[in-house]
């Protein structure tokens, strides 16, 4: 399959280079150009934010993931109830407009809370930069989602495999770590694959507050140059290039921890 | 334990109850297992037989009555949650209580002898060495010497059970509590997980086994214990309740086996 799409967006690429009436127009990202050079080294000089961003988002996402599937199966009702609230909130509100929500609006919020606790607490993010709000928006999102997947992961561990371990005497900590997790990773790992390729890509959104990441480089060399066509697609060639990494390694770990 | 206490029986049941919502399991069970007993506990689907089993290993929590296990009562500390310490005594009291269930209940992510040798080595926290000796010579005991690689998806149900068995009997319980361990069985497979089971009570383990195995019962139990609607509505020696029941209900649901 991967060696199919890999094959097909390479054809579909050299079928637009080749069908586009003005072939010069192919300079703009030629190697063998030195301008054209020159605006390759830009674009790709996008993955470094581009992979910080997704790998943060997607490391903190799972943090807030695992935590959130814990707090929903906490014993307290309280405790349930204002965790699935958050989870939803996340879920249902598009990320792009969390994403403006959080760089435009979260700082005016904490700037008026300067005298309280909380104001206080918050002081280092009342003035953030693209890079953090853009972290903080796309993990929370990402943590919304991985909540989900990873509590149907963990309660999809058949109860009497747990019952097991506590009427041997283990306690309910190396319960969970030695007979639950190991069982619900490989039931959340394909979903989780999943979400980490949605990040990578939803990481293109931070481009609209200005975070010179992949899409956010096109975009600008765009404006200069007005070759939409071309530089668009090496932009979707960069994503697919990432992309292909990422799952050829989940490929590799899936293989890896699969069951017999 | 002092003498006094081995004297009286291991484990006494009195009056013990649970619900479940408006639907009441168990409307005071009382029952003795002295040391070396190997009691079956026989009656129809739905009249308590497991939930009982479950409230004595502390799975499941009682409403009311009494569990003297070496005559002091652990009813109360699975009624209660009562924190660290609490838990911590209800872990210890479990890992002397050894259960083996319906469904097996094998961890598929761990082959066969290390799901033998993980409550050892966790709960009993013996080196690796000593709890591969031990969950070697188990698995020899119940006939599976040579799948101790094998994933327990790998094997039949009767095998996965014997597993089971050897798990239990990891932790040295000074209890079995077995809960129909032959009823997902096919009716060939049965045979070899009795057969365990009858070299166990040879060896004069305590067992208490919810069966529907009127046969293994009669030949292996030293007292059998007729349960109905929640009740032990009739209890001693199989010669007794099986062959000979004085109880009306009990005779009806014997007449099904004959």
């Amino acid at each position: 399959m991967r060696r199919w799409a890999l094959g097909g967006a390479f054809a579909l690429a050299f079928a637009v280079a080749a069908s586009s009436a003005d072939a010069a127009a192919w300079a703009v990202v030629d190697p063998a150009d030195p301008r054209g050079r020159q605006n390759l080294l830009f674009l790709m000089g996008g993955f470094r934010l581009t992979l910080e961003l997704s790998a943060l988002a997607v490391a903190l996402g799972v943090v807030l993931g695992l935590a959130g599937a814990l707090l929903l199966r906490s014993r307290i009702g309280l405790v349930r109830a204002v965790t699935r609230a958050a989870v939803e909130l996340v879920r249902i509100v598009p990320l792009f407009v969390l994403l403006l929500w959080v760089y435009y609006a979260l700082p005016i919020l904490i700037g008026g809370w300067s005298d309280n606790w909380a104001g206080r607490l918050l002081a280092p993010i009342a003035d953030m930069s693209p890079f953090t709000a853009a972290t903080l928006a796309l993990s929370a999102n990402a943590g919304a989602f991985l909540t989900e997947i990873f509590r149907a992961g963990i309660e999809g561990v058949p109860r009497g495999h747990v019952e097991a371990a506590r009427s041997l005497g283990m306690d309910a900590r190396v319960t969970f770590r030695r007979i639950v997790l190991p069982q619900a990773l490989r039931r959340m790992l394909p979903a989780t694959v999943n979400q980490f390729v949605t990040t990578v890509k939803d990481s293109s959104l931070a481009a609209a507050i200005g975070l010179a990441e992949l899409t956010r480089r096109a975009t600008e060399l765009q404006t200069q140059t007005y070759r939409p066509l071309e530089l668009y697609t090496v932009l979707a060639l960069e994503y697919l290039a990432v992309l292909l990494v990422l799952t050829w390694v989940a490929r590799l770990v899936e293989r890896k921890v699969r069951p017999e | 334990m002092t003498p006094s206490l081995m004297s009286g029986p291991l484990l006494a049941v009195r009056d013990l109850t649970k619900s479940f919502g408006a639907l009441s399991v168990l409307r005071g069970v009382s029952l003795d297992i002295v040391a070396g007993d190997v009691v079956c506990v026989i009656g129809a689907s739905g009249s308590g037989k497991s939930t009982l089993l479950r409230c004595l290993n502390l799975l499941e929590s009682s409403d009311s009555g009494r569990i003297l296990f070496h005559g002091a009562d652990i009813a109360e500390l699975g009624r209660s949650h009562g924190g660290h310490a609490a838990e911590a005594e209800r872990n210890r009291l479990r890992a002397r209580i050894g259960m083996v269930f319906q469904n097996f209940n094998l961890w598929p992510h761990m082959d066969v002898l290390a799901n033998v040798m993980e409550a050892p080595l966790r709960v009993r926290r013996l080196s690796r060495d000593e709890a591969n000796r031990e969950a070697r010579a188990l698995l020899d005991k119940v006939g599976l010497g040579d799948f101790a690689a094998a994933r327990p998806a790998r094997l039949s149900g009767g095998q996965q059970q014997r597993v089971a068995i050897a798990r239990a009997l990891a932790m040295v319980p000074e209890v079995m509590l077995f809960d129909e361990p032959t009823s997902a069985l096919d009716p060939e497979l049965t045979g070899e997980v009795l057969a365990v089971m009858r070299l166990l009570a040879a060896e004069g383990k305590t067992m208490i086994c919810v069966t529907h195995e009127i046969a293994f019962a009669r030949a292996v139990a030293s007292r059998v214990a007729f349960i109905d609607e929640g009740r032990v509505v009739e209890d001693g020696p199989p010669a007794q309740v099986i062959d000979a029941p004085r109880e009306a209900r009990t005779q009806k649901f014997l007449a099904r086996f004959t």
